[in-house]
């Protein structure tokens, strides 16, 4: 089931005239292919759960439309779109036991499409062994673990064969060893039922490690939409950019001078390594292209936003940027620099390295050198992509 | 930990010294009072002791027919009161608009005087010299005939009071239940939406088993009360409720002990003995029917 939005907004009015209404959703406009995972990955309050909301029909859109292929489902009622939901709480009706919960939706069921008793178990039983459930069906909510609770809610949403599945948030109530275990339980339930899935989340690994494609949201506004190294890789603004990847990128404030990248007085990087944004190949959002062209060597100097990300740099005896060494961690394979730089945007820079390319500890300063690829320039007022290094 | 349970039996002395004095004390007393034949209370004396209070009211008309009103009272009102409170507070909750206005109307009685609650029902159902009373008025405009709610037939008096029994402990009710309601998760609402719940199965499947903690509260407390059932049934029909065939075992307690045929104190103990007996046994039956039907 391809499902696409179309211009989809979604306002909630304000309460009075001091607290304005809030746009959640402004003008959305994708296309979920068949069978993929979506995560749709954003900050708390930016919109995710009222886009989700809005799929599965428990919020109308205030604009736009939504389609199922090519069917508009925007004024079908939730019953009948065919959509199974997992809240972020799971929602499994404590007073039932985990067959019963994973029944309740076929208890609906009415007319030709009414099952005896027999089949529900059967239908309830299947769907407990996608989710490895089978065994506790005698159970209720409140005696299974976060985890196998999770399953139950997966269970129930999986049982009518829903069209398109909708996760809010499933794991953040798990702990951190229990989320990794069931992303990639989720990965293989999605992948053996091929149900498209579009799920949510603010963790952008979890979204990175499990999805087809990401959609990156920011105050109802889409930022970004791709396969989750692509976006990583070429990341069309700072949020985009920031937001991606542990440990965060580095920001530093600096300067585009004579077609070469200076922060503070290093010069980083050279306009021959620079590619242009890619943007310049690739409509926006708005249709249109973005970016100049190549950075050229006459280009004009202005303040610009530099992001390099952690495994961006390597350890340079001569390299161009020097920051204050303050201290290691090595874990395993790879050690963290830490270190400061007063361009810095945040308070440390992490960077991680090889262990051979680790850095003299007894020195008090460290130098970089910049690996291509790595480097990504924002202008200073937009905040969006110009340039990348090849 | 061995001074730490010092110390928690320290602190809970206060209580304990209270509920000696206040509870446990009286209980016992009541208890040999019902066992002391013809106790009188200015001599201090009694005839013996036995099982021949019990034997005297179990064969006390009076007695009887307060037992059967107050069972009657019970049957009725207890059922009757929570269905209609769990469909007012159903409806409330889910009606937006205005909802705060209902939710004070219907909380109005409570804070009304009872006698003032009263006075209210004596215009309502009351035959005087000028008038026959709203109610017959009512009664008359489908051509009806006259009914006399306070003095008259017994069917039409006990109508009369289970109706203020119900009128006065529904807002109550009411008030708890919607609580209730409005602290259900409306995510499980949600998942039925998705699902296409009809509306009857959710309130039956899911809304009903989430507050059935509430709802059998209410029960327990509601059986309590109706047997406790006194003061209502003096506000419509005078103190001499034996003479009205109103009475009821609270009421019996009290004539045993103050009214016109009082000074029985071992008599009133003896009912004071059953009524808690029936309590006891019908609030441990409604225990453990909740056990197996309330889910938490
Ligand atoms: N019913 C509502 N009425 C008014 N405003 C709402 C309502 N629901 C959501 N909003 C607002 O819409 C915006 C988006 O909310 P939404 O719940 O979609 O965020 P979210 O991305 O799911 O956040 P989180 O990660 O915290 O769950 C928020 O600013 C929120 O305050
Ligand atoms: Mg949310």
């Amino acid at each position: 089931m391809k499902v696409t939005l179309k211009d989809l907004t979604k306002r909630f009015p304000g309460r009075s005239r001091k607290d304005p209404a809030v746009t959640a959703v402004n003008d959305f406009d994708f296309e979920i292919p068949s069978g993929e995972l979506v995560g749709l990955l954003g900050p708390s309050g930016c919109g995710k759960s009222t886009t989700l909301l809005m799929i599965c029909g428990l919020e109308k859109p205030t604009e736009g439309q939504i389609f199922f292929d090519d069917e508009d489902v925007t004024n079908i009622p939730p019953e009948e779109r065919g959509v199974g939901l997992v809240f972020q709480n799971y929602a499994l009706y404590p007073h039932m036991t985990v067959e019963q919960n994973i029944m309740f939706p076929l208890g609906n069921l009415k007319g030709a499409d009414k099952l005896t008793k027999e089949q529900m178990k059967e239908k309830a039983k299947t769907a407990a062994k996608l989710v490895q459930i089978d065994h506790l069906l005698e159970r209720r909510p409140k005696e299974l673990s976060g985890g196998q609770q999770q399953r139950v809610a997966i269970a129930r949403a999986l049982v009518k064969m829903p069209r398109v599945l909708l996760m809010d948030e499933p794991l953040s109530n798990l702990d951190a060893r229990l989320r990794l275990q069931t992303r990639v339980e989720i990965r293989r339930i999605q992948r053996e039922t091929g149900i498209t899935t579009i799920f949510v989340t603010h963790d952008q690994e979890e979204a990175m490690s499990i999805s087809d494609t990401i959609v990156v949201m920011k105050d109802g506004v889409v930022q970004q939409i791709g396969r989750p190294q692509d976006v990583y890789d070429d990341p069309h603004n700072l949020f985009v950019a920031k937001f991606l990847g542990t440990p965060p990128i580095n920001v530093f404030s600096g300067n585009l001078h004579r077609g070469k990248i200076y922060i503070g007085e290093d010069e980083v990087f050279d306009a021959d390594n620079l590619a242009p944004d890619p943007g310049t190949v690739r409509p926006g959002a708005d249709g249109v292209r973005k970016g100049p062209g190549k950075l050229a060597k006459d280009a004009g100097d202005c303040k610009v936003w530099i992001g390099i990300r952690p495994e961006g740099f390597y350890v340079d005896e001569n390299g161009p940027l020097t920051c204050n060494l303050k201290g290691v961690e090595i874990m395993g394979r790879d050690v963290t620099v830490l270190s400061e730089h007063p361009e810095f945007e945040g308070e440390t820079i992490r960077t991680i390295v090889d262990s051979e390319n680790r850095p003299d500890t007894s020195k008090s300063e460290v130098h970089f050198r910049v690996r291509p690829g790595k480097i990504f320039i924002f202008s200073e007022d937009t905040e969006e992509r110009l340039y990348g290094s090849r | 930990m061995e001074t730490n349970n010092k110390k928690a039996w320290l602190y809970l002395l206060p209580a304990g010294i209270f509920l000696a004095v206040f509870m446990v004390y009286p209980l016992i007393d009541v208890l040999i009072y019902s066992m002391e034949e013809s106790y009188n209370f200015a001599s201090q004396t009694s005839r013996g002791t036995g099982l021949y209070n019990f034997n005297y009211i179990l064969h006390d008309p009076y007695f009887l027919q307060a037992v059967r009103n107050t069972a009657l009272c019970v049957a009725i009102t207890v059922p009757i009161s929570t269905g209609l409170s769990l469909l007012i507070a159903f409806g409330l909750s889910s009606i937006k608009a205005l909802r705060n206005l209902f939710q004070t109307i219907y909380f109005l009685p409570y804070v009304t005087n009872t006698l003032a609650v009263g006075l209210v029902f004596m215009i309502l159902f009351k035959k005087t010299a000028y008038t026959d009373g709203m109610v017959n008025l009512l009664i008359h405009f489908f051509h009806g005939p006259s009914v006399d709610f306070i003095d008259g037939p017994y069917w039409a008096k006990m109508f009369v009071l289970c109706f203020y029994v119900i009128w006065i402990v529904m807002p109550f009710k009411i008030l708890i239940l919607t609580s209730a309601l409005a602290s259900v998760d409306v995510s499980y609402y949600n998942a039925a939406k998705v699902d296409g719940t009809k509306g009857w199965r959710i309130f039956l499947r899911i809304t009903l088993p989430m507050i059935s903690p509430t709802v059998f509260y209410l029960i327990i407390t509601g059986f309590i009360g109706a047997f406790k059932e006194y003061s209502d049934a003096v506000a419509l029909f005078g103190t001499d409720l034996n003479a009205a065939k109103m009475n009821t075992i609270v009421g019996y307690i009290y004539d045993m002990l103050y009214g016109d045929s009082g000074g029985y104190p071992s008599y009133a103990a003896a009912a004071a003995i059953l009524l808690f007996a029936i309590i006891l046994t019908i609030t441990v039956i409604n225990l453990l029917v909740s056990r197996k039907h309330v889910y938490y």
